[in-house]
This record gives C-alpha cells, sequence and structure tokens, in this order.
C-alpha cells in the first residue's frame, strides 16, 4: 500500500558541489542530505562554511556544479528560473532589509499573492488572517520603518505564508535581532512547524537558536560534520 | 494593493526625480502637439485660399519660386477670358508690407468689381470706389489687431489710405490683410501692367479640368494652374520641410525623451537591486518584473502624454494672443494627431523601460541580498 513518493523525502540532495572565484573557494564538496516533510532542522556552521549556499540550493536561487537536488519530487537542476517552483513551493525569510520599505505591512505580505493566481478579495482576507497570526493586527498599515526589528521579521514570517508553502527557508532570521525579539520569532516559526506541518529549515550560527530544532546539521568548509 | 498599485507607489517614491522624468517628456509631445496643430491649419488656411469666391481655379506663372513672385502680364487676362469655356478672369496682385506692427502684412490689389467673385464679404462700411487711388478694405483681423475703424486713416508703407470697409474671407490669411485698387498696389509696388495671379471662373456645362489643361496648351507651358494653393509645387515643398522639421522635432523628442525615462528608471532598478532580489526570491517570475519597470517607464510616458496635451493647446492658446500671429494662424485640430503625440509618448516609453527591465532581468537574488 505504501506510496513510493511519500515514502521519498521532501528534499533529497546528491553529492553537491559549488565552486566559487574560478574554482578557488569550495562552498560545497559532496554535500548528502535528506529532509522529510514536517521536519525542523537547523542548518549550523561558521560564515563561509556553505551553509547559506546550500540553503540557496535549495530555494533554487543557486545551482551546484555537480550533484542531484531534488524537493517534492522536481529536480531543481533541471529548472529554468526557478521562481515558479519558490512562488509555489518556497517560502523565504533572510536576516535583514527584508521587505519593500514602501508597502504597508499588510502590502508586503500580498507581494508573494501577486504571482500566483489569487482572487483580490481571497488575498487580502489571507494577508489579514497571517498578520493576525504573527500577532500584529493592529499594526497592517504601518511602513517597514515604523515597525520595530522583531515586527518586521514577524511581517516577513507572515509574508513566507502568503504562498501555503511547503517548506520555509530562513536565512539567519534572528541575526539582527536582540535575544528577546529573537526567541519571540523562532517560537513563532517553531509554532508554525508544528501547527502547520510546513518543513523548516534554518540557517543559523547561533548554538542556542539550533538548539530549538529537531534536527542540528553541521557545515564546516562544505561538508556536513554532524547531523543528528 | 494590486500589481497596478505596485507600480504607482514605485513611481510616487521618487516623486520629484520622476516628476521631471514627466515634465521633459510633456514638453516633447506639447511640442510635437503645438507644431502639428499649426502645421495643420497653415496648410488649412493656405488650401483654402484660392478656393474662395466664385474661383474654379487660378492661375500663375510658371517660373515663379513662390506665389508671391508669380509675375503674369494684365493683358494676358483678356486673352484668357476669350478661352473656351472660360467665364470670367480676374487679376489679383500680391504685395508684402510692414503694416499696423506686422513685418508681412497681406496686401491685395484687385478690381472694385472683382470683390465679390474673389468672395470678399463686406462686414462694416463699403467696397472702395472703382476709381478711388485712396480707399482701402481691412480685413476683420487686421482691423481687429490695430484697432482701426471704418473712416480711419492708416499708412501704410509711405502711402496713406482710407479705411472704406472691413471684410471677411473666412481665410486666415486674407483676412489679416487688406484689399485696394489693383492700380493702385500697382503704382506702389512699381508693378504697373502686372498681376500675381489669375482667378478664373468655368463657364456652366465646362469641366474646370478640361479649361484649364486647354488654358496650359494655349500659353504653351508659359502658366501653371491650380484649385488651390495646395497643389503648388512650392507648396509642398514648404509643407515638406515642415514636414520633416516636424519629425525631426518628434525624434528629437524620442530620443530626449526615451534616455531621460532610460536614465530615471536604470536609476531606480540599481537602488532597488536588493529589493528585486526579494521579489526574485518570494516567486517573482523574470516576466514580472519586466512588466514592473516597463509599467513604471510607460505610466510615466502616458501621463507624459496628457500632460502635454494640455501644455501644447495652452501654448497654442497663448500663442494666438500674440497680435501678429492672431489671425494667421488657425490651429486645427485632428485625431490623428493626438493619436500620433500619443504614440510617441508611447514609443518613449517603451523605449525609456527596455534596458533597465534587461538590467533588473540580469539581478539575481543571491546577489542582490549581499546588496545593502
Amino acid at each position: 500500500m505504501s506510496d513510493p513518493r511519500k515514502a521519498e523525502p521532501l528534499i533529497q540532495a546528491r553529492n553537491l558541489t559549488k565552486h566559487y572565484e574560478k574554482g578557488q573557494t569550495h562552498a560545497l564538496r559532496g554535500v548528502n542530505l535528506a529532509i522529510k516533510a514536517g521536519e525542523f532542522v537547523a542548518i549550523r556552521g561558521p560564515s563561509g562554511s556553505g551553509k547559506s549556499t546550500l540553503l540557496n540550493m535549495i530555494a533554487a536561487l543557486d545551482r551546484p556544479d555537480s550533484g542531484e537536488i531534488r524537493v517534492a519530487g522536481q529536480d531543481l537542476t533541471k529548472l529554468r528560473d526557478g521562481a515558479s517552483y519558490r512562488a509555489h513551493v518556497v517560502g523565504f525569510i533572510f536576516q535583514l532589509h527584508n521587505l519593500i520599505p514602501t508597502l504597508t505591512a499588510f502590502e508586503n505580505v500580498l507581494v508573494p499573492m501577486l504571482e500566483l493566481k489569487i482572487k483580490r478579495k481571497a488575498s487580502r482576507e489571507k494577508a489579514e488572517t497571517l498578520l493576525h497570526q504573527v500577532g500584529l493586527n493592529g499594526k497592517a498599515d504601518n511602513l517597514p520603518p515604523e515597525l520595530s526589528g522583531g515586527e518586521r521579521q514577524r511581517v516577513a514570517v507572515a509574508r513566507a505564508l502568503a504562498n501555503d508553502p511547503q517548506i520555509i527557508l530562513a536565512d539567519e532570521p534572528t541575526g539582527s535581532l536582540d535575544t528577546s525579539n529573537g526567541e519571540q520569532v523562532i517560537e513563532l516559526l517553531r509554532k508554525i512547524n508544528r501547527e502547520h506541518n510546513v518543513t523548516l529549515i534554518l540557517v543559523t550560527h547561533d548554538k542556542e537558536v539550533a538548539g530549538i530544532a529537531d534536527r542540528v546539521i553541521q557545515i564546516r568548509d562544505g561538508q556536513i560534520v554532524s547531523d543528528k | 494593493m494590486s500589481f497596478w498599485g505596485l507600480i504607482l507607489k514605485n513611481l510616487w517614491r521618487h516623486k520629484i526625480r520622476n516628476g521631471l522624468t514627466l515634465l521633459g517628456v510633456s514638453i516633447g509631445v506639447a511640442t510635437i502637439l503645438a507644431l502639428g496643430l499649426l502645421m495643420n491649419g497653415f496648410e488649412q488656411s493656405l488650401g483654402e485660399t484660392l478656393r474662395a469666391g466664385k474661383t474654379d481655379f487660378s492661375v500663375m506663372s510658371a517660373d515663379a519660386p513662390a506665389i508671391l513672385f508669380s509675375a503674369i502680364e494684365e493683358s494676358k487676362l483678356e486673352e484668357i477670358e476669350h478661352l473656351a469655356g472660360v467665364d470670367h478672369a480676374a487679376g489679383s496682385l500680391l504685395a508684402i508690407t510692414s503694416f499696423l506692427n506686422n513685418p508681412y502684412f497681406f496686401s491685395i490689389g484687385v478690381e472694385a468689381n472683382d470683390l465679390d467673385f474673389l468672395g470678399v464679404k463686406i462686414v462694416e462700411g463699403r467696397a472702395f470706389g472703382p476709381q478711388a487711388p485712396d480707399e482701402i478694405l481691412l480685413g476683420k483681423t487686421s482691423a481687429g489687431n490695430g484697432n482701426v475703424h471704418v473712416g480711419d486713416k492708416v499708412t501704410m508703407g509711405t502711402k496713406e489710405f482710407q479705411v472704406v470697409g472691413i471684410y471677411e474671407t473666412g481665410n486666415a490669411w486674407e483676412d489679416g490683410g487688406a484689399f485696394a485698387n489693383l492700380a493702385t498696389i500697382q503704382q506702389w509696388q512699381h508693378k504697373e501692367g502686372q498681376v500675381s495671379l489669375v482667378a478664373v471662373k468655368v463657364k456652366d456645362g465646362f469641366v474646370a479640368d478640361a479649361v484649364a489643361s486647354t488654358l496650359k496648351a494655349h500659353f504653351a507651358g508659359q502658366f501653371v494652374t491650380m484649385h488651390s494653393i495646395a497643389e503648388s509645387e512650392n507648396f509642398l515643398h514648404s509643407v515638406g520641410i515642415m514636414q520633416a522639421i516636424s519629425w525631426a522635432v518628434s525624434i528629437l523628442a524620442i530620443g530626449i525623451g526615451g534616455i531621460g525615462v532610460m536614465n530615471t528608471m536604470t536609476m531606480a532598478v540599481f537602488e532597488r537591486t536588493r529589493e528585486i532580489g526579494i521579489l526574485r526570491a518570494v516567486g517573482w517570475r523574470r516576466r514580472r518584473i519586466i512588466s514592473m519597470v516597463m509599467g513604471e517607464s510607460i505610466t510615466i510616458a502616458l501621463i507624459a502624454a496628457v500632460l502635454g496635451f494640455i501644455v501644447g493647446i495652452l501654448a497654442v492658446k497663448g500663442l494666438l494672443l500674440v497680435p501678429v500671429v492672431k489671425g494667421y494662424l488657425t490651429p486645427v485640430y485632428s485625431i490623428m494627431l493626438f493619436v500620433r503625440a500619443f504614440g510617441i509618448a508611447l514609443a518613449v516609453g517603451l523605449l525609456g523601460g527596455l534596458y533597465p527591465a534587461y538590467r533588473a532581468t540580469r539581478i539575481t537574488p543571491t546577489t542582490a541580498l549581499r546588496h545593502e
């Protein structure tokens, strides 16, 4: 009775390599990785270890020089433009200057939905629900500069959820926040991971942040050195 | 917020910069429109000149570079009248003088009994007498411009005239001029026994074109005939020059406007590198990025077109308040002119947006996100 596709991990990377600067820098050297749907994975490592490169490959923002990466049944190395894949499968959260500064919190959440064929009314309702979920009901009409760092990052979380993604990729989401705001954002992500069964992959160099995840993958010099 | 709303918001971010670009494009559109309106008017009023009155066609000398230089011996008038099919032939002598603050004042010498035939309608006073060398008729526009009334004395060159009437022909050039006795103008211009044009009326039952051919054959190529000035080669030549100028201005406007829009939009794309990276990262396809950038540049151009229409029309209206111009230039509005100006603005938006849109698609999210 088992559907082979269900048994397949959501993200499957085989022997990924990536070189930068004409082969001088090895960002990834043969990374093998399998992540199941619904997992909360932290990728840890010092800067320059290749953790962001790996995240970019899962987002189809970057291509490996060799190796294979499949996400949700799609071979990402074969995509001409990863935009459509990102629009449907992935939600992205960055460290800094994440939002369009001239759009309100509400409008920022609407941005990914402009690419999807969602009716105006439905997308507005969705954006409202999402802002409510991240605890920003009263701040919908505020512009990013009027929000605190923690609030801005929560808008980014709401925006990442706007397309009902299977995977949320977060690149140092707490990197520019103080401890208390950082904890709140991680707590929110954790909650979303549990309640929506969204796979959460978080890149961080912070040991404590990584500690909250179910699984921690350590990267050093482009290779996975531990996975538990 | 819709996609269109986002485009407007993006433009509003740099109101002054985009406003100045918009102003530049709108000046281009206004210039094209104003030139076109006046050119249309010029063509139309010249086209009317010889159609006025009961005339079927006009005769001018074949070797004259322009109507003003056409010279026909007055004695030929009788010969023309005796040709088969000719009902009446009226000679007129054109002269340009400085008069009533206008350095290019048109005075036309005709026989008093030909005034009605030539379509000159007296609206005030009376026509000049056949033997009255000092009497003059002023056009409605010239009388208005010079604030001259029936009974006033006016000086033209060194000669003094008595204004006996005000006329109207409906033609801007003629209404901005004056009519006097043919002999008076001949004497004054030292062109005794000469006329510039001969207006011909064809007898009932004859075809104007056939009579014109007979006339040309009779005078063995000495004369050319036209139904309007618009048919003369010189006129076509001048219109050709004007059209070339108008196109040159249009091309300049496209070039300058396009570069202006391109500059503004390229700057906007560079400034928004990180933002464009974010949009790509959240799933926007290249096509949507192109639509956004092109949408912004086309919006600038189209708003500029509307502003340009308003400025262009106001500029022409303003120009018509200048006494020298008033009456000579009548703007003629045509849909085609607006369509053309609008098309040019659209071209400016499209051309100006192409390069920045291309640059925007070259932004890779990974590099953009490292961009502070």
